[in-house]
């Protein structure tokens, strides 16, 4: 009878008692939930360390000095802290970052930076807006429009968020066809799907454009940057296009997407921004969450214009207008009437 | 003179050769039918009676079974430095064929599936879907009785997603993964109450592969929209994440059926230079084998016409 070959039988035992080794000893793994404060307070400071894109933009725009941010704040925090209590130590210190793309989110509340809109004229006025749509207008998809007594085509797009079909524009422009321009208002529009208002912006232009560029982050310290890659625009030729002059209006709240929206549309020669400064948020966010599974938003890719200038605090217009008390208590919106001159070869 | 179209070669039906390979094949095909239609199947007489079967080359043993797993970790840096744990269900099927290249070489293919959910804290959830090829040649390196030891090469590619419900800008990360490695099993065939079964021991390890992974904090907007791809493919190996599935199979006959039992541990991670991935999971699953003999194929067929 044959011996049993222990050694060749042996080798698939050792290899699996090597291999078990191996894994144990090298097992990746995250990080294990905590609720303490501290735990917390450090988990997000160090996330946002190695994870926000504006920290040296910042630091030459109003001197943010991160590791001071840190030393101010943790005297702030021990463990004894309720939820909402820490939630508002942590939430003060990212709004540090002035950014409103940059929020914490408990299940019982979401913080905001509302410093780029706060304090500034809102200029966009919801009775006011009703009184320049009148009755005789047309709403979907989160779009109003409507041509203005002056024969211009007005179009309000109040948000990103909401998607429209490229067959809704083509219609729209079929029924401004009689107009001598066209205004888009984006004001109050907070932004949304980036994609959505590139292919808007793309249904003004006549052929591929560049409209900014695009970094991200490539690593833990504050300048760890990919190379910025050029961002295009490009149409659709076979889709009906809009030539003719346009106004954007827009306000501090145009932010995000809007802001993005405003980027491109500026680099059109038919193109007039009126209005205020755009709100900015240039950062291209993304989430992550603290080891207390509160989630955090943050801006990770800075975006550039085409001068390779950030535009995280706004995009000013070309046409800087603010409503004015006398025409809002005339019903007027000052922005849409300046806009109407502007398109009317007045101003 | 005009050649016969279909000539009585060495394989023709009407030779003695080709007579008993066609007798050969309608008896391999009748087998499972006797097998299934038999009220009280006849108990093997011994362990070596059941070690010593000619495995022929047309041979297919199919198995399929259902499992429910245990994650232990699951952590993606790119959506979440927290580790989640949860379960998932899994369907796995294997099919094991000897080569058409030799008696004691053997192809491999395992087919698994997996959906999951698992959590972080209370609030925190990510859903994980995969979908796990293993196509192997295993080269029978001992056999000893009613012992076999295979070994030999596999390549594996891995598809799947993870949804992290709370994300709001980067919900999912895709994976996906193409490894070149190496598989072990080690194999015992016994009987239990005079009925066949078999256990085997599998080792799969990947060494050598790519994976889709974004770089860092890089968007799919920019990736996918934009078309800034460069940088998402890394090179990975035991250097990097050490890579290892166990399944211990084992393979009991039931009156008609063939029960499969399978106790997987599947343990598959990568750290890149930005990111990095986990997931391990412990599963338990039953399930059946189908063994089955392949009919010639059709073209070879005319051999046994009676032209």
């Amino acid at each position: 009878m044959p011996s049993v070959p222990v050694k060749k039988l042996s080798i698939i035992f050792l290899i699996n008692i090597g291999a078990a080794l191996v894994c144990l000893t090298s097992c990746i793994k995250g990080e294990p939930y905590s609720s303490s404060p501290t735990d917390n307070f450090e988990a997000l400071w160090q996330l946002l360390d190695e994870r926000y894109c504006f920290f040296d933009y910042k630091r030459d725009a109003y001197g943010l000095d991160w590791d001071e941010v840190h030393e101010r704040y943790s005297s702030l925090v021990n463990d004894s802290l309720t939820n909402r209590q820490l939630f508002d130590v942590l939430s003060a210190m990212v709004n540090e970052l002035r950014d409103g793309h940059t929020n914490l989110i408990w299940d019982f509340g979401t913080s905001r930076y509302t410093g780029f809109y706060a304090g500034y004229p809102r200029n966009f006025d919801s009775e006011l807006f009703s009184r320049t749509l009148g009755t005789d207008y047309y709403y979907t998809s989160g779009i109003y429009y409507t041509r203005l007594p002056e024969n211009i085509g007005y179009l309000y797009i109040g948000s990103f968020s909401t998607s429209f079909s490229q067959r809704l524009i083509t219609e729209i422009f079929r029924y401004f066809e009689p107009c001598i321009g066209l205004i888009i208002d984006v004001r109050d529009n907070g932004g949304g799907d980036l994609t959505l208002a590139q292919d808007l912006a793309a249904r003004f232009m006549e052929e591929k454009t560049l409209v900014g560029y695009i970094a991200h982050k490539t690593g833990p310290a504050h300048d760890a940057f990919s190379e910025p890659q050029p961002v295009y625009v490009e149409p659709d030729t076979t889709l009906l296009r809009w030539d003719r002059p346009v106004c954007v209006l827009c306000n501090r709240l145009s932010y995000s997407a809007t802001n993005d929206f405003v980027r491109n549309m500026r680099l059109l020669p038919q193109v007039t921004i009126v209005g205020d400064r755009t709100g900015g948020g240039s950062g291209l966010p993304m989430s992550t969450e603290l080891p207390n599974g509160w989630s955090l938003r943050y801006s990770s890719s800075p975006m550039y214009d085409v001068e390779m200038q950030h535009t995280e605090f706004g995009i000013d217009p070309d046409v800087p207008v603010n409503i004015l008390a006398a025409d809002r208590q005339r019903g007027v919106d000052t922005i849409v009437r300046i806009a109407t001159l502007i398109l009317q070869g007045g101003v | 003179m005009t050649p016969h179209p279909f000539p009585r070669t060495a394989s023709s039906p009407y030779s003695d050769n080709g007579m008993k390979r066609t007798l050969f094949q309608i008896f391999l095909l009748l087998v499972p039918a006797c097998l299934l239609a038999q009220e009280d199947p006849q108990p093997a007489a011994s362990s070596d009676a059941a070690s010593d079967v000619l495995i022929p080359a047309n041979f297919t043993r199919s198995g399929t079974t259902i499992s429910l797993g245990l994650i232990s970790t699951s952590f993606d840096s790119y959506l979440s430095p927290n580790n989640y744990i949860g379960f998932d269900l899994d369907l796995l099927g294997e099919d094991w064929r000897r080569s058409v290249w030799g008696d004691n070489l053997f192809r491999q293919s395992i087919y698994e599936t997996t959906v999951g959910l698992t959590m972080a804290g209370s609030t925190s959830s990510t859903l994980v879907a995969n979908e796990t090829y293993t196509h192997a040649y295993a080269w029978r390196v001992v056999r000893f009785g009613p012992f076999d030891l295979y070994a030999g090469p596999e390549l594996q590619a891995r598809v799947g997603a993870l949804y992290n419900t709370r994300n709001s800008n980067n919900p999912v990360n895709l994976k996906l993964g193409l490894h070149a490695g190496g598989m072990a099993m080690a194999e015992v065939r016994y009987n239990i109450g005079g009925l066949p079964a078999r256990t085997s021991y599998q080792l799969d390890l990947p060494l050598l592969g790519a994976v889709f992974s974004p770089p860092y904090t890089q968007s799919y907007y920019a990736m996918f929209d934009l078309r800034q791809l460069g940088g998402t493919v890394h090179f990975v190996s035991p250097f990097n994440g050490f890579s290892l599935r166990r399944i211990l199979t084992t393979d009991l006959t039931l009156r008609h059926s063939i029960l499969r039992v399978v106790l997987e541990n599947d343990s598959y991670q990568y750290r890149t230079s930005t990111n990095s991935y986990a997931q391990r999971t412990f599963r338990l699953g039953v399930g059946f084998v189908f063994n089955s003999y392949a009919i010639r194929p059709r073209e070879k067929a005319f051999d046994y016409l009676p032209y």
